[in-house]
């Protein structure tokens, strides 16, 4: 047991309040007793006997009022403390408060708070379909953080939602920007021409941050949720955002991002990018590009590619950026190499990002190992070790497993990192570090860390590990990748420039590092 | 999962009138976002960060996150169902609005309330045994037992409680509320409250005052005393009142009580001031000696609650009009035993849904801690039911201190019963809030939906029996009850 | 009444008028100039302190008749802005409150005097003042409130307990002190109960007023105790709290709250036990334990009148 006290100087309050705050001290977790006096000689006499007396107590004059709690050894005095603090507090009066409306239902706010448009809905994937009809029954368009939610739900709710005129983005859907208001995920970018519909999340931030740093801006990103282009789904969400960027006069690119379609729908949403009337920037990862061209599109190859071709085609000016030369970097870095260490280990929050490397160490004829891998015989169990070049995805739902998001919350993928510089075979280790809003607010300062720990192992055991990390973030986000950047290279790890170079970097080290 | 095409939206048929081109995305896209944030309050500092309006709920998950009642509520949702049951609810609703409850006598319990016996006992709440009576409860029924001449003291009145030989019924069962252990034996007296539109009648016992009474299940001869002397003076003397002053318009005085800052549940200051001045000319004519008058004026003043039995017979005389509407999803009765929380539905009569009773979280009289706190209890919450009490919190912002809370969270309390209510009474109104109506019919569906669980202030009775009340505060019922009523609902109108 | 309702003034000065208050406040407020402060606030009452440093109440209507005490036209005293501190005018006729964004004025033109009228128990016989004794503590066992001079409540902690302790040797202490006359152990006792006990007023003073109100009263066999503890007040000012002091002043001068007061005169006027229930339980609605420890004073100071007047 502890003594914790507050004496309020000169304090007097009405014996109703003060019974109140009594009663609710008593009732604060931790606490065995709570005992309010004023801070008289005899009083403090009878603390003093008891042992309770405290500095701070004895202090106390007979016009001050003491409230002393006992707490139990395990509690948090600070906390309890506050807690009190703000129990005295809350006699303040009420009327500066007063004009706070609480809604508690979606009809309520949706009725009560004129021009609400759009409803960001983040519950529990067996409740979300059922709030997601209401916002749209009540006229809101719909952004559907949630995912579990069935696909027959997913149907119900866009046809729902086309019949109406409303977006319906989501289930899973994590990113969208509206009226430069970045929603969930999302960075801090230029308003702008281009007009992006994604199907992936952090794909869509990517080509969103490159079509920033190219100078150019965002009008519009719409997300569609990662099923939407699914055979059951149909594609309904992208179709409807392809039709509204067209005719948004303030969009004249159209970016689309997505993994390959099912053929169906890539055959409707390519009648889309048909009929669109303005110049639409594919980006399927590993598609194909006959179809997209046929179809007047422009196929993008990477997300680098996409930005930059929708950049050219809004009519923005790009400063020329110096090319990175991936086979030189990587044949430096492979110079410093041991005997034995031959493989590239991807860890990555992004999904998309770890797709668009992944691709690019397999486009290289090189085996890769991954737990978004589609190739049944080369996929990984979040419980597995790694194996041969491996990259692993975060976020999926294997790893989190009911923890919060890798963007979020970084901590998870730490242990991993130190596991992998054990490893003699490993040459380098690829990462990734997603800025803005609705992510961890420094995610580079909580892994750096166990990069030191990482490089210690490697060095003593005589070998180099190369860490390269990609920082997906604009100059305007909070941290800015500048900043980032910096503290990364400072701890000596290579920095690359986008998700694309990240990749081609990746297949160069893991191309050379196998031959050597 | 089934959609309603036939639906039409405020905003999307809002956005339509203000011009026949603009489609929902181009209105999103042309003005202002206005963001209405789910679930994650993270979003919300984001959101407004970047300088978009953003309003992010208190929300709940339907049925406090039982998928059963979600199915249920789903069932009761489908277009024909729903709309039976919409006419239905207006019904209930019309009938409990309609209802002017009269107050037009006093009587003896065994003379006035159908199916009384000298060895009857009312109590709380849904059915109860003596077995599993709480504390206070049973400290309540053995009093009355002595009382009553069943016994010659406690001890003994508990072997009688346990013998079998005296019947115990709910009072919800018997046309009747009783406050706290709702304890009514033969000889106590009772309001007679007609319910003048619809005919029926519902009974109540008198307030016994002060802290350690009977109903809150103090025992000892002082309280004894006080209820002999409630059978001999005060209630003859109040029979004969009401005799000399005719029936007496319970719903004007309440809707005039709330007007004056009462809720007339746990704040019955304006509402016995306006029920005495009605009584006081009666009072005054009755047979009685001076020296007894004195003692009735004395007694009536010595506590604010006087009045709080009556305004429950009032609710009681009301809300049983609506019972049996059938199809109806509207609530006609909320009651606890100190065991087990119970309500009932309009459209399924005569059956308890019930779930366990919860603690009542509140200030407390000094030296009292929370685990001195026996659970809820008493049919008090019928004045919840009808619409006032926690439902009407914002018509008496003095009470917030009583309960723990601030002014404008009574305001809200008000607000959120309007999203699981049916209707608003325009009889009774709350200045407040614009002369807004009670809100009142609560839906079992809607509070299934919301996951808002229905109000109520109320005493705290202290745990063990002999002692009596030791505070007041807030409490709800369990969700449990709501999610047996609403699959029960499920099952048997679709 | 709101303080924008009742503005005949002119350029941000309300004025609210004293209805009543005690009469000798007021005869010395007709001539107190100068500038005191506001000492306390609460929603039923204002405390100021006067230009001379005494304690002063301002109450709202129907707080009751109290020493030093003025009842002004109002129900409550929140939203006033009122705050400790704040500079009071004293002026003839008026006090003036500086208050954030104008200034009120309390008029005392008209109002009602008070007169606190001391009942004498001199001519009860030794056996009434037992009954009367007895009555009252039953009612205060069976209403009042624990956590005072009732003793601890049950399951009370550690330091409830303790305090309850403390106050139980207190009370026997000044019993079988208050007999023997001897100023020096009295003055023990009183010390031994001042400033002692949980709340807002120590419910040791709330005893030592009781007792001393009935030591006050014409006749009484108790007046030894009186200067001693007018001594000790003088001496010691610091062992409790501004409001308790002012409090025990008064009680030592026979002066009290009007339901005390209207308590005693019942007992002095020989009233069937019934006929208190009503002032007892108004006497017990003061404050939280406050009411009831004062009736535990009032008590013991009956018993001891009792046992004095019985060994003359």
């Amino acid at each position: 047991m502890s003594t914790t006290a507050v004496v309020r100087k000169n304090t007097y309050f009405d014996s109703v309040s003060l019974m109140s705050v009594s009663t609710k001290a008593n009732g604060l977790d931790g606490v065995e007793q709570a005992f309010t006096a004023m801070g008289t000689e005899m009083n403090k006499g009878v603390l003093g006997n008891l042992g309770l007396l405290t500095d701070e107590l004895r202090a106390a004059g007979s016009g001050d009022l003491m409230i002393v709690l006992v707490a139990e050894d395990r509690a948090d005095t600070e906390a309890l403390l506050a807690e009190v603090e703000d129990l005295l507090h809350r006699k303040a009066p009420a009327s500066a408060e007063a004009g706070a409306v609480t809604y508690r239902t979606i009809a309520g706010a949706a009725e009560g708070i004129a021009g609400a448009n759009l409803a960001v809905i983040a519950v529990n994937g067996a409740y979300a379909a059922r709030e997601a009809r209401k916002a749209l029954e009540n006229g809101l368009h719909v952004m559907l953080f949630s995912d579990n939610v069935s696909v027959e739900d997913e149907v119900a709710l866009k046809e729902l939602a086309h019949d109406k005129g409303l977006f319906m983005m989501g289930p899973d859907c994590g990113t969208a920007i509206i009226n430069n208001v970045a929603l969930c995920f999302g960075n801090k970018v230029r308003p702008g021409s281009v007009g992006i519909v994604a199907a992936s999340g952090t794909g869509s931030q990517e080509v969103s941050v490159r079509v920033h740093a190219l100078g150019g801006g965002i009008s519009q990103l719409i997300g569609t949720g990662g099923r939407d282009l699914s055979e059951e789904v149909g594609g309904i969400m992208m179709t409807d955002g392809i039709r509204a960027l067209a005719a948004d006069p303030a969009t004249e690119v159209i970016v689309l991002v997505s993994k390959p379609p099912a053929a169906s729908v890539e055959k409707k949403v390519l009648a889309e990018v048909a009929a669109a009337g303005k110049p639409v920037v594919v980006y399927f990862i590993g598609g194909s590009e006959e179809a997209v061209t046929a179809a007047g599109g422009h196929f993008a190859s990477g997300s680098l590619d996409a930005a930059r071709q929708a950049v050219a085609l809004a009519g923005v000016e790009t400063a020329g950026t110096e090319e990175f030369d991936a086979a030189q970097a990587a044949a430096d870095v492979v110079t410093r190499l041991a005997e034995g260490q031959r493989y590239v280990r991807g860890l990555f929050c992004g999904g998309t990002l770890c797709d668009e490397t992944m691709y690019a160490v397999k486009d290289a004829g090189l085996d890769v190992w991954s737990n978004i891998q589609k190739d049944p015989a080369f996929r990984l169990t979040a419980a597995a070790g790694s194996k041969g070049h491996t990259f692993l995805d975060f976020g999926d739902d294997d790893f989190t497993n009911g923890r919060p998001h890798p963007m979020i919350d970084p901590t998870p993928r730490l242990e991993r990192l130190v596991a992998e510089a054990r490893d003699p075979e490993v040459a380098a280790v690829v990462m990734d570090f997603v800025l803005g809003f609705g992510s961890h607010e420094d995610p580079v300062g909580t892994t750096l860390p166990a990069i030191e720990e990482a490089q210690r192992i490697a060095r003593e055991a005589g070998r180099h590990l190369e860490i390269v990390a990609y920082v997906l973030g604009t100059d305007l986000d909070t941290p800015s990748v500048a900043a980032q950047t910096a503290a990364l290279e400072a701890a000596g790890v290579t920095v690359t420039r986008s998700s694309t170079e990240t990749g081609r970097f990746a297949r160069e080290i893991a191309r050379k590092a196998q031959q050597a | 999962m089934s959609t309603l095409p036939e639906a039409t939206s405020s905003a999307a048929t809002a956005s339509v009138a203000e011009g026949a081109e603009l489609t929902p995305a181009a209105a999103l896209f042309g003005g202002d976002l206005s963001v209405v944030n789910v679930g994650l309050a993270m979003f919300d500092a984001d959101i407004s960060a970047q300088g978009a309006k953003v309003s992010t709920l208190d929300w709940t998950p339907p049925g406090g996150g039982d998928l059963e009642a979600a199915r249920a509520l789903d069932v009761l949702e489908r277009p024909d169902l729903a709309e039976k049951i919409e006419a239905a609810n207006a019904e209930a609703v019309e009938r409990i609005m309609a209802a002017r409850p009269m107050l037009i006598g006093f009587g003896r319990a065994l003379d006035v309330v159908p199916g009384m016996t000298p060895t009857t006992i009312l109590h709380s709440g849904p059915p109860i045994t003596w077995d599993r009576m709480n504390g206070p409860m049973k400290g309540a029924v053995t009093g009355a037992i002595v009382f009553e001449g069943l016994a010659k003291d406690l001890d003994e009145a508990a072997e009688v409680a346990a013998s079998g030989r005296i019947t115990f019924k709910p009072c919800h069962e018997a046309d009747s509320v009783g406050s706290m252990a709702g304890v009514t034996s033969a000889s106590m007296y009772v309001h007679i409250v007609k319910n003048e539109t619809h005919g029926n009648v519902a009974y109540t016992n008198l307030s016994e005052q002060m802290a350690k009474i009977l109903r809150m299940g103090a025992n000892d001869q002082s309280v004894i005393d006080r209820l002999v002397w409630m059978r001999d003076v005060f209630g003859p003397m109040l029979k004969e009142a009401v005799e000399f002053t005719g029936p007496i318009d319970l719903r004007l005085l309440l809707s005039q009580a709330l007007h004056m800052g009462d809720e007339c549940h746990n704040r019955n200051g304006a509402g016995t001031l306006l029920l005495f001045q009605a009584l006081a000319p009666g009072l005054l004519q009755s047979s009685f000696t001076t020296e007894q008058k004195k003692e009735v004026f004395d007694f009536v003043a010595s506590s604010d609650y006087f009045s709080g039995p009556t305004w429950m017979a009032m609710a009681k005389a009301a809300l049983d009009a609506a019972n049996g509407v059938e199809n109806s999803t509207v609530l006609t009765t909320m009651a606890r035993n100190g065991v087990e929380f119970g309500i009932r539905v309009a459209g399924l009569p005569g059956q308890w849904f019930t779930g366990p009773a919860q603690k009542v979280v509140g200030p407390m009289f000094a030296g009292y801690k929370p685990e001195d706190s026996g659970l809820d209890i008493g049919d008090s919450a019928i004045t919840e039911t009808y619409g006032f009490g926690g439902f009407a919190m914002s018509a008496a912002p003095a009470i917030v201190a009583l309960v723990g809370g601030t002014v404008a969270e009574a305001l809200q309390y008000t607000r959120d019963m309007g999203e699981i209510t049916t209707a608003a009474n325009p009889n009774v109104t709350i200045p407040a809030l614009d002369f807004q109506g009670l809100p009142t019919g609560i839906d079992v569906r809607k509070v299934i939906d919301t996951g808002i669980l229905p109000i109520i202030n109320t005493a705290i009775a202290h745990k063990d029996a002999g002692i009596g009340m030791i505070g007041a505060g807030i409490t709800h019922p369990p969700a449990e009850a709501f999610t047996k009523a609403v699959t029960a609902l499920a099952d048997t109108l679709a | 009444m709101s303080p924008e309702e009742s503005i005949p003034g002119a350029r941000g000065c309300a004025v609210l008028p004293v209805r009543s208050g005690d009469a000798a406040l007021l005869r010395s407020l007709r001539s107190t100039v100068g500038e005191g402060v506001v000492h306390s606030v609460f929603s039923r009452v204002v405390n100021l302190l006067t230009p001379q440093d005494r304690l002063i109440a301002l109450a709202v209507r129907g707080a009751g008749h109290a020493p030093r005490t003025l009842t002004a036209d109002v129900t409550d005293w929140t939203g006033y802005g009122i705050e400790a501190g704040r500079r009071v005018r004293f002026a003839r006729g008026s006090l003036t409150l500086e208050l954030p964004h104008k200034r009120l004025r309390l008029t005392l033109d008209g109002a009602r005097l008070w007169c606190p009228d001391t009942p004498s128990l001199a001519h009860l016989a030794p056996a009434e003042l037992a009954a009367a004794a007895a009555h009252l503590d039953r009612l205060n066992r069976a209403h009042g409130a624990l956590g005072g001079m009732l003793g601890a409540t049950p399951g009370a902690g550690p330091m409830e307990a303790a305090v309850a302790t403390a106050l139980a040797k207190g009370r026997t202490g000044f019993t079988a002190a208050v007999p023997t006359g001897d100023p020096a152990r009295i003055r023990t006792a009183v010390l031994s109960l001042l400033g002692l006990g949980p709340g807002l007023t120590p419910a040791g003073d709330d005893f030592l007023t009781g007792a001393a109100l009935v030591a006050a009263l014409p006749g009484s066999a108790l007046a030894a105790f009186v200067p001693v503890l007018k001594d000790v007040l003088d001496a010691h000012p610091g062992r409790t709290t501004d409001l308790s002091l002012a409090t025990l002043r008064e009680a030592a001068d026979g002066r009290a709250r009007a339901e005390l007061l209207d308590l005693l005169r019942l007992l002095a006027e020989r009233a069937a036990p019934r006929q208190l229930d009503v002032p007892v339980r108004k006497v017990l609605a003061a404050g939280h334990t406050s009411g009831s420890d004062t009736l535990s004073g009032l008590t013991a100071g009956l018993h001891l009148e009792e046992e004095l007047r019985g060994s003359l």
